[in-house]
C-alpha cells in the first residue's frame, strides 16, 4: 500500500544523505541577487562624481546659510543638481572645504574645471580636485626637506673675449667650427681667434689645470651647435638635451634636460632657450610636452606645448619672438597664437584669426608685426599685406591688392622700413585641373613705418625677383633681379622727395647670384650665389652717392657666408660637401683674401655674436670726434705686432728646413758616392 | 712643346695604356696596357721592336736606371693573382716570358712602381696604402711603409733619387725618402690625388686629382674647375693653383727645365702650363 511505503524506514545507505546536524542553508549574495547587485552603488564610482572643493571662507554656523547659498549659485551653473556637504568643526564653522556631489563624472570633471582656480574675492581662491585624485595625493615624505639652493656656478666673465684679453685689445672676434669624420663619425668643434689680417688660430683655454686648446671631439653630438644671439654661450646638444658652456675655459654653465632632441633656438636677447624633439612615431607614438621653453639663466622650465596634437606646424623655428622678449607667436590655419612672457599665457586669452594667413613676422627693433594673408579667389578676396600693433592689435596699415600669386616680407633691422615682394599675375586659366597663371611681374612695396602713419610706396621690378636684403640702419637696400644664369643687384635709395625709391647702382650682371648679405653696421654689403657651382662673390659699396661694386671673389661651391659681427670681415665656406673640396677664406669688408683653410669635414662655421655695446651715446660721440688720435696709438701696436709675427713665421720656417736638410743632405752624400756606378750604368 | 702639335703615334695596342716609361737616352720606350700585353718601342721610327705577352692587365711600368731592366706590375683577375715582375730587356728567354729576374705575387695589388734605386731595387704602392720595396738581390719585400689609408695611385722620384712623391685616393700625397722608405711630408688636398710630381730644380711639388669621371654625378656648368696645386716641399703649405682641365687630372709631371707642367685629364686634354716668372722668383721668407 503507499502509505506503508512512505511511512517504511528508509535504508541505511539513504540516511547518510540527510544535512548534519546544524547545517543552515546558505546561498551567495550573487546567486540570489546577481541582477539586483549589478545595481549596488561601487564607492569608486560615486567618488568620482565628487569634487573636493578648498580655499571656501572659514564661517560660524550663523553665516552659513549665506554661504551656502553664495556657493550654491557657483556650484549650481555647472549642474542644478547637485548635493553638498560642509563638514563642521566642533565649534560648528566651516573647515575651509566642502564637497559637492554631481549625477554623473563628465558633470564632476566640468565643474572642477569651473571651480579650480576660481576667484571668489581678495582672499579667497578656490582649487577644486575630483574626490579621486584627492585619494591618489600621496603623504609627503616625513623626510622630505625645502630643496637646497644650487650653488651659483661662477664661470668667470661672460664676455671675457671682449674684456681683459690680449685678443680682446686687438680686437680680435672669435668664431667656432665644427669637423665631422665620415668615416668615423667623430665630431670634433674648435673655437678660433681671427687674427685680423693673418691666419687664425685656435683659443687657449685652461682644463683640469693645464693648458690646452678650446677644441673638443663630440663637443656638441649633432653637427649643429649654436652661440647664444648676445655670444655668452655656446649651445650643444646632446641626446639628453642642451649644454651651455661660458666663460674664459668653456666650462659648464647651465643643462637642460629634453630628451632626443632635435632643434634648439634662443630668444633674441638669451633670456630664454626653446627646445624641440619631434614626436617618436616609431617607438612610443605622441609623447606630450615636446616643445619647451627654459630660462636660460635659472634653467627654470617655463612653459611646455605639444604642438603636433593639434596639426603640423611650420618649419622650425615655430616661435616667433619680438625683439624686447616680451612676446612670442606662432601662426597655424588662419590664426596667429601671441603669448606674453609675463606668465606665458596667451595675451588676452583670445588668438587673432585671419583668414588666409601665410606668414607673420615681428619688426625686429619695435613691437610691430608684419603678416601676409593670401587672396581667397572663391570669397573674391584679394591679398592682404599689412602691420599690426602688438599688444593693441591694431592694424597699422594695411594693403590689399588683387592678383597676387605669392609675396615675401622683409623687415629693415632698425625697424623703420618693411619691403614686400608681389608676385602679381595678369591672367588665371584653370587647365586639366591645375591652375595655370600667365604674365609674371614683380613689384616691390615699400611700408614706411618710421612714424604713426604708415605710408605705402610701390614699383614694379624691371626682372623677376630674386632676392632682397636691407641695409640694417640707412634708408637703402638691395633687391635681386633676373634669371639664374643673369643676375642683376639693384641698389636704392629711399628718396623722401619723390614716390618711389631712386637706383643708384649700375652694377653688371653675374652668375647664380641668389642672397644679399650687408654688414652689421650697413654701408657695405656682400652679394653671392650660395650653392653654386661658380660661387662668385660681389663686394659691394654702397656709401657714396652710387654704389659700386669694388671686387669678386670666385669660391667655387661654397653654400655659407656671413659677416663677422663688427662688419670687417666677411667669410665664404664650403661645408658638408662630400666630393668637394670644404673649407673657409676670410675676406675683408672691400673682398680682399686674407687667409683660407682647407678642412676636409668642415660641417658648420659660426661666428661669434657680440653683446650690444655698453657706451652711452655721449661717449661713442666722443670717440668718433678724437678718432684720428686715438687710432695712432692702435696704428703702432699694428706695426710692431706684424713684425713680430713675420718674425716668428721666420724663425719656425727656419727650424723645419733645417730638419729636412739632414734627411736631404744625407741622401746627396750617397748620391755622390754612387757617382762611379751610375756613370758605369750608362 | 710650342704649339701643342701631335707628331706621331704608337700604335698597336688593344686596349687602354694605363703606363709608360723612356730610357734615360730616349732610345726606347715600354707601354703596359690593358690589352694584356707589355710593348716595347724604338721611339724615334715609331715602331714596335717587341711584345710581351701578360695573363691579364698590365697596369704600371718603370724602366730602371741603365734602361735595361723593365719592373711592371699585373692586375688581380679570377685566379691569377696580381704581381710584380722584372724583366731585362736584352734577354731573349725573358723577353719572351720564360723567364724573370723577379716574379713576386702580391697580396694587395699595385698601380704604380718605380725603381727607387740605380738598377737594384723597385718600390711599388699598393692598393691597401703601403709602399713596399723589393731588391732584384732578394726575392722579398726590403722595406715597407704605410703612409696612406687608401690606393695610392701614382708613385714619382726626384731626378737625384732622394724622394719619392706618393699620390693617394684619401686625398693626400705625402713625399717619402726612397732610401729608408721613411715618410717626411704630407700635402693635404680637398680632392682624391691621382698624380703628383717633384720640381727638378725648386723646392716645389704639384699635384692633381678629383674623382673619377663615374663617380661624379654633376660635374659643373663651371667649366675649368679642375685645378692642380702647387706646394712648397718643405713647408707642405700650398702656394699656388692653376685651373684648366674640366674633368679629373689623372697625370702631371715637370718638364726637366722645371719651368712647365704637363698635366693629362679624364677630359681627354693634355695641357702645358708654363710657369713664369713671378713663380720661378717666389720664395718664402725664411
Amino acid at each position: 500500500m503507499a502509505v506503508d511505503i512512505i511511512n517504511r524506514e528508509l535504508p541505511a545507505d539513504l540516511i547518510a544523505y540527510d544535512d548534519p546536524e546544524n547545517y543552515e542553508e546558505r546561498y551567495e549574495e550573487e546567486r540570489l541577487l546577481g541582477d539586483v547587485l549589478v545595481e549596488k552603488p561601487n564607492t569608486d564610482e560615486y567618488e568620482s562624481r565628487c569634487v573636493m572643493v578648498f580655499g571656501i571662507p572659514a564661517v560660524g554656523s550663523d553665516r552659513l546659510p549665506k554661504l551656502k547659498n553664495v556657493l550654491g549659485k557657483l556650484f549650481g551653473l555647472t549642474n542644478p543638481d547637485y548635493h553638498d556637504h560642509y563638514p563642521l568643526d566642533a565649534d560648528g564653522k566651516t573647515n575651509g572645504y566642502c564637497f559637492v556631489e554631481y549625477p554623473s563624472k563628465e558633470i564632476a570633471d566640468t565643474a572642477v574645471q569651473l571651480l579650480d582656480g576660481h576667484v571668489l574675492d581678495k582672499n579667497h581662491t578656490f582649487a577644486a580636485y575630483n574626490m579621486i585624485e584627492i585619494r591618489n595625493i600621496k603623504e609627503p615624505d616625513p623626510d622630505w626637506k625645502p630643496p637646497t639652493a644650487k650653488p651659483y656656478v661662477d664661470v668667470g666673465n661672460l664676455w671675457w673675449w671682449l674684456h681683459e684679453t690680449p685678443q680682446a685689445l686687438r680686437c680680435e672676434d672669435q668664431f667656432a667650427t665644427q669637423e665631422e669624420n665620415s668615416r668615423t663619425g667623430n665630431k670634433q668643434l674648435t673655437i678660433w681667434w681671427n687674427a685680423r689680417g693673418q691666419e687664425p688660430y685656435e683659443v687657449d683655454v685652461v682644463v683640469d689645470g693645464h693648458k690646452a686648446k678650446a677644441t673638443r671631439d663630440n663637443w656638441s653630438e649633432q653637427v649643429i651647435f649654436k652661440w647664444s644671439p648676445e655670444g655668452s654661450y655656446l649651445a650643444t646638444m646632446h641626446q639628453k638635451g642642451v649644454v651651455l658652456w661660458a666663460g674664459p675655459n668653456f666650462e659648464k654653465f647651465q643643462r637642460f634636460e629634453h630628451n632626443l632632441i632635435n632643434f634648439l633656438e634662443f630668444s633674441p636677447k638669451e633670456t630664454y632657450l626653446v627646445t624641440y624633439a619631434r614626436d617618436d612615431y616609431y617607438r612610443n607614438a605622441h609623447v606630450d610636452n615636446t616643445l619647451k621653453i627654459f630660462d636660460t639663466f635659472t634653467g627654470e622650465l617655463k612653459k611646455t606645448f605639444t604642438p603636433l596634437r593639434h596639426g603640423r606646424l611650420a618649419d622650425w623655428p615655430f616661435f616667433k619672438w619680438s625683439a624686447d622678449e616680451k612676446y612670442f607667436g606662432f601662426s597655424r590655419h588662419g590664426q596667429i597664437h601671441i603669448f606674453e612672457t609675463e606668465h606665458f599665457e596667451l595675451l588676452n586669452k583670445v588668438s587673432i584669426e585671419m583668414d588666409g594667413l601665410i606668414t607673420f613676422d615681428w619688426n625686429p627693433s619695435k613691437n610691430l608685426i608684419s603678416y601676409y594673408c593670401e587672396e581667397r579667389i572663391n570669397a573674391s578676396a584679394p591679398a592682404e599685406i599689412g602691420v599690426m600693433e602688438i599688444p593693441t592689435k591694431q592694424v597699422s596699415r594695411a594693403a590689399r591688392i588683387f592678383s597676387v600669386s605669392t609675396a615675401n616680407l622683409f623687415w629693415q633691422k632698425a625697424g623703420n622700413y618693411l619691403a614686400a615682394h608681389t608676385e602679381r599675375y595678369s591672367s588665371r586659366k584653370i587647365k586639366d585641373g591645375e591652375v595655370k597663371l600667365g604674365g609674371i611681374v614683380s613689384h616691390l612695396e615699400i611700408f614706411d613705418c618710421s612714424k604713426k602713419d604708415v605710408s605705402v610706396q610701390t614699383f614694379q621690378l624691371p626682372e623677376p625677383f630674386v632676392s632682397f636684403g636691407w641695409d640694417p640702419k640707412a634708408e637703402k637696400f638691395c633687391v635681386l633681379v633676373g634669371t639664374v644664369n643673369k643676375v642683376t643687384p639693384l641698389v636704392y635709395k629711399i628718396d623722401h622727395g619723390r614716390p618711389v625709391p631712386s637706383l643708384i647702382s649700375q652694377i653688371e650682371p653675374g652668375l647664380q647670384l641668389n642672397t644679399v648679405s650687408f654688414a652689421p653696421q650697413g654701408g657695405w654689403l656682400s652679394v653671392y650665389g650660395s650653392g653654386s657651382n661658380a660661387g662668385h662673390v660681389y663686394f659691394i659699396d654702397t656709401n657714396g652717392a652710387q654704389a659700386t661694386r669694388t671686387r669678386i671673389v670666385e669660391h667655387s661651391s661654397m653654400n655659407y657666408g656671413a659677416w663677422d659681427p663688427t662688419g670687417r670681415f666677411f667669410v665664404t665656406c664650403a661645408v658638408g660637401h662630400h666630393r668637394m673640396e670644404n673649407g673657409f677664406r676670410i675676406h675683408t669688408f672691400q673682398g680682399r683674401e686674407i687667409s683660407r683653410r682647407v678642412i676636409d669635414g668642415l660641417a658648420r662655421f659660426r661666428w661669434r655674436p657680440r653683446p650690444p655695446s655698453k657706451l652711452t651715446e655721449q661717449q661713442m660721440r666722443e670717440i668718433r670726434k678724437n678718432l684720428k688720435t686715438i687710432s695712432k696709438k692702435f696704428e703702432e701696436e699694428d706695426r710692431k705686432e706684424q713684425a713680430k709675427a713675420s718674425e716668428e713665421l721666420i724663425e719656425k720656417r727656419r727650424k723645419i728646413m733645417e730638419a729636412f736638410d739632414i734627411v736631404r743632405n744625407a741622401n746627396r752624400k750617397n748620391y755622390e758616392h754612387e757617382a762611379e756606378e751610375r756613370f758605369k750604368l750608362r | 712643346m710650342d704649339n701643342g702639335e701631335r707628331i706621331g703615334t704608337y700604335e698597336g695596342h688593344n686596349g687602354a695604356v694605363w703606363d709608360i716609361d723612356v730610357t734615360w737616352d730616349t732610345r726606347l720606350m715600354v707601354s703596359a696596357s690593358a690589352d694584356n700585353s707589355i710593348k716595347v718601342w724604338d721611339v724615334e721610327r715609331g715602331v714596335c721592336d717587341h711584345t710581351l705577352k701578360l695573363p691579364t692587365v698590365g697596369r704600371s711600368i718603370s724602366l730602371s736606371y741603365s734602361g735595361n731592366l723593365a719592373a711592371f706590375t699585373t692586375t688581380k683577375i679570377t685566379q691569377n693573382s696580381a704581381t710584380l715582375r722584372i724583366v731585362d730587356l736584352r734577354d731573349g728567354e725573358q723577353m719572351e716570358g720564360k723567364q724573370n729576374i723577379l716574379l713576386q705575387i702580391l697580396d694587395y695589388g699595385a698601380d704604380s712602381c718605380v725603381w727607387s734605386h740605380l738598377d737594384d731595387t723597385v718600390v711599388i704602392g699598393c692598393s691597401n696604402g703601403q709602399l713596399q720595396q723589393f731588391d732584384i738581390r732578394n726575392s722579398e719585400c726590403t722595406n715597407f711603409c704605410t703612409p696612406h689609408s687608401y690606393n695610392i695611385s701614382d708613385l714619382q722620384i726626384s731626378p737625384d733619387q732622394s724622394f719619392i712623391i706618393s699620390s693617394s685616393a684619401d686625398k693626400t700625397a705625402q713625399l717619402i725618402n726612397a732610401r729608408t722608405l721613411e715618410p717626411l711630408k704630407k700635402y693635404k688636398s680637398g680632392r682624391p690625388v691621382n698624380s703628383a710630381a717633384i720640381s727638378p730644380i725648386r723646392d716645389h711639388i704639384v699635384l692633381g686629382g678629383g674623382e673619377e669621371a663615374i663617380q661624379v654625378t654633376h660635374t659643373a656648368a663651371s667649366s675649368g674647375q679642375f685645378e692642380a696645386k702647387l706646394y712648397h716641399m718643405v713647408f707642405e703649405e700650398e702656394f699656388a693653383r692653376f685651373k684648366g682641365h674640366f674633368g679629373p687630372i689623372n697625370s702631371i709631371a715637370f718638364h726637366p727645365a722645371g719651368n712647365t707642367i704637363v698635366s693629362g685629364g679624364e677630359d681627354g686634354y693634355v695641357r702645358i702650363q708654363n710657369l713664369d716668372d713671378e713663380y720661378l722668383n717666389f720664395d718664402y721668407d725664411y
